[in-house]
């Protein structure tokens, strides 16, 4: 039933809104991102099968109409304000400016990533999903899923390394 | 780093499936073991559960806030389109309701909101007067953010729009959708100790094209009208809306 469909998809919007955020760097292209994928899922939903995992399908979705934006628009890093991306609120994100520093420095580095590798951080890091369910969703092998995740957090490491941590 | 310290050092997949929780408990409990006598290993995985935290933490704003009204709009379509896409749109109406809303306008509000609820084949999904304490609808009402969803009935699901701060207490705005019953607006106000409905709309009243009706003589706009007698402000922005429900309302 489409209204079923629909408050299910509902459901899920944060947690798309989420790994948008991770793909987008700010929460207005997140948004736009979450609103097409609804749109397309809801023309399509007579081929989403039942029985299948809504949230798999819907991140496939997310991520490919997040792939046709950059592979069209050749987007370039965005500067990603901290406020906009929701940090500023109730004491849920960074408070202080080193700290909103250091979450700009990992958007800015995160879209220098490949794409393919950007999509797996986010999914592992930011949506916790297992390697099997990521590379269900992507439709990879397991080993594809955590050799562009180790080349991700190398990438990362290198620049976001805390000053006196680690190496 | 020394000769020794490189022969030890694990392969960077066993360490990143370490921290990301994905090896049986009984490798993870060899790669603990290694740990303890590698910091070099040991600073790698925290360098990667630091960054998932860093990760997680920038992309977590969206758990904490409501659907925002386009892609709700976008799923729901164009009947609920009019009612869920309305919190941003009622805050520059309502600027306009305030000053042509007075009190015989409500009286002749109250009365068509009244007809309007009591279809006459069917019982009406909500009547006028106070809510049951602790009913599903009430819990919905106390513990909700504006842009959130719940099923209070079978078949039933109540979202709310709106939250109001007014003389004694507050006001929320919220949509009921039924399967196969034409959707309302209501607004309950919970100045007597409980949530009471204070007024009744359809949600497919004829709007302008902003899809809400700041009507002249405001009889279709029941809602508008009983939020102007008791000094409704505009709609209350999510951090305000969010200290109410932590203080429960009062």
């Amino acid at each position: 039933m489409r209204s079923e469909f629909a408050n299910d998809l509902v459901r899920l919007v944060p947690r798309l809104r989420r790994f948008a955020l991770g793909l987008c760097g700010n929460s207005a292209d997140a948004d736009d991102l979450v609103q097409a994928g609804c749109e397309r899922a809801l023309a399509n939903a007579d081929a989403f099968a039942e029985g299948s995992r809504l949230d798999s399908w819907m991140y496939r979705i997310v991520q490919n109409l997040w792939l046709d934006s950059r592979r069209r628009l050749k987007v370039r890093g965005t500067p990603v304000d901290p406020a906009d991306a929701g940090l500023d609120d109730s004491g849920i994100g960074a408070r202080e400016a080193e700290g909103r520093m250091l979450l700009s420095q990992v958007f800015g580095e995160m879209d220098r990533l490949p794409e393919g590798q950007r999509v797996v951080l986010t999914l592992v890091a930011v949506e916790g999903l297992s390697y099997r369910k990521v590379a269900e969703v992507l439709d990879i092998p397991i080993g594809t899923v955590t050799s562009r995740l180790v080349r991700a957090r190398e990438a990362l490491s290198a620049t976001l390394a805390p000053k006196g941590g680690r190496q | 780093m020394t000769g020794e310290d490189e022969m030890k050092r694990l392969d960077p997949v066993i360490l990143n499936a370490f921290a990301d929780g994905e090896l049986e408990p009984e490798e993870a409990a060899r790669v603990v073991m290694h740990l303890a006598d590698c910091p070099a290993d040991q600073a790698v995985v925290d360098g990667i559960m630091a960054m998932n935290a860093t990760l997680a933490r920038a992309c977590e704003g969206p758990l904490h806030q409501p659907v925002p009204p386009a892609i709700r709009a976008a799923i729901f379509g164009p009947p609920a389109v009019a009612s869920s896409a309305r919190p941003a749109r009622l805050r520059r109406l309502l600027a306009g309701w305030r000053v042509m809303v007075g009190a015989g306008a409500l009286a002749a509000a109250l009365a068509v909101a009244a007809a309007i609820l009591l279809p006459p084949a069917d019982a009406p999904m909500l009547t006028l007067g106070p809510l049951e304490p602790r009913s599903p609808m009430s819990e919905a009402l106390d513990e909700l953010a504006s842009g959130q969803t719940r099923l209070v009935e079978k078949n039933t699901e109540l979202g709310i729009l709106a939250s109001f701060a007014v003389q004694g207490g507050y006001c929320r705005e919220f949509s009921l959708h039924h399967d196969t019953r034409p959707d309302l607006v209501a607004l309950a106000c919970n100045d007597a100790g409980g949530w009471h409905v204070a007024a009744l709309q359809p949600a497919s009243t004829p709007s302008s094209s902003s899809g809400y009706a700041p009507a002249g003589g405001d009889g279709d706009n029941p809602i508008g009208a009983y939020l102007d007698t008791r000094g409704a402000g505009l709609a209350m922005v999510p951090e305000e809306e969010a200290e109410a429900l932590r203080a429960g309302w009062r």
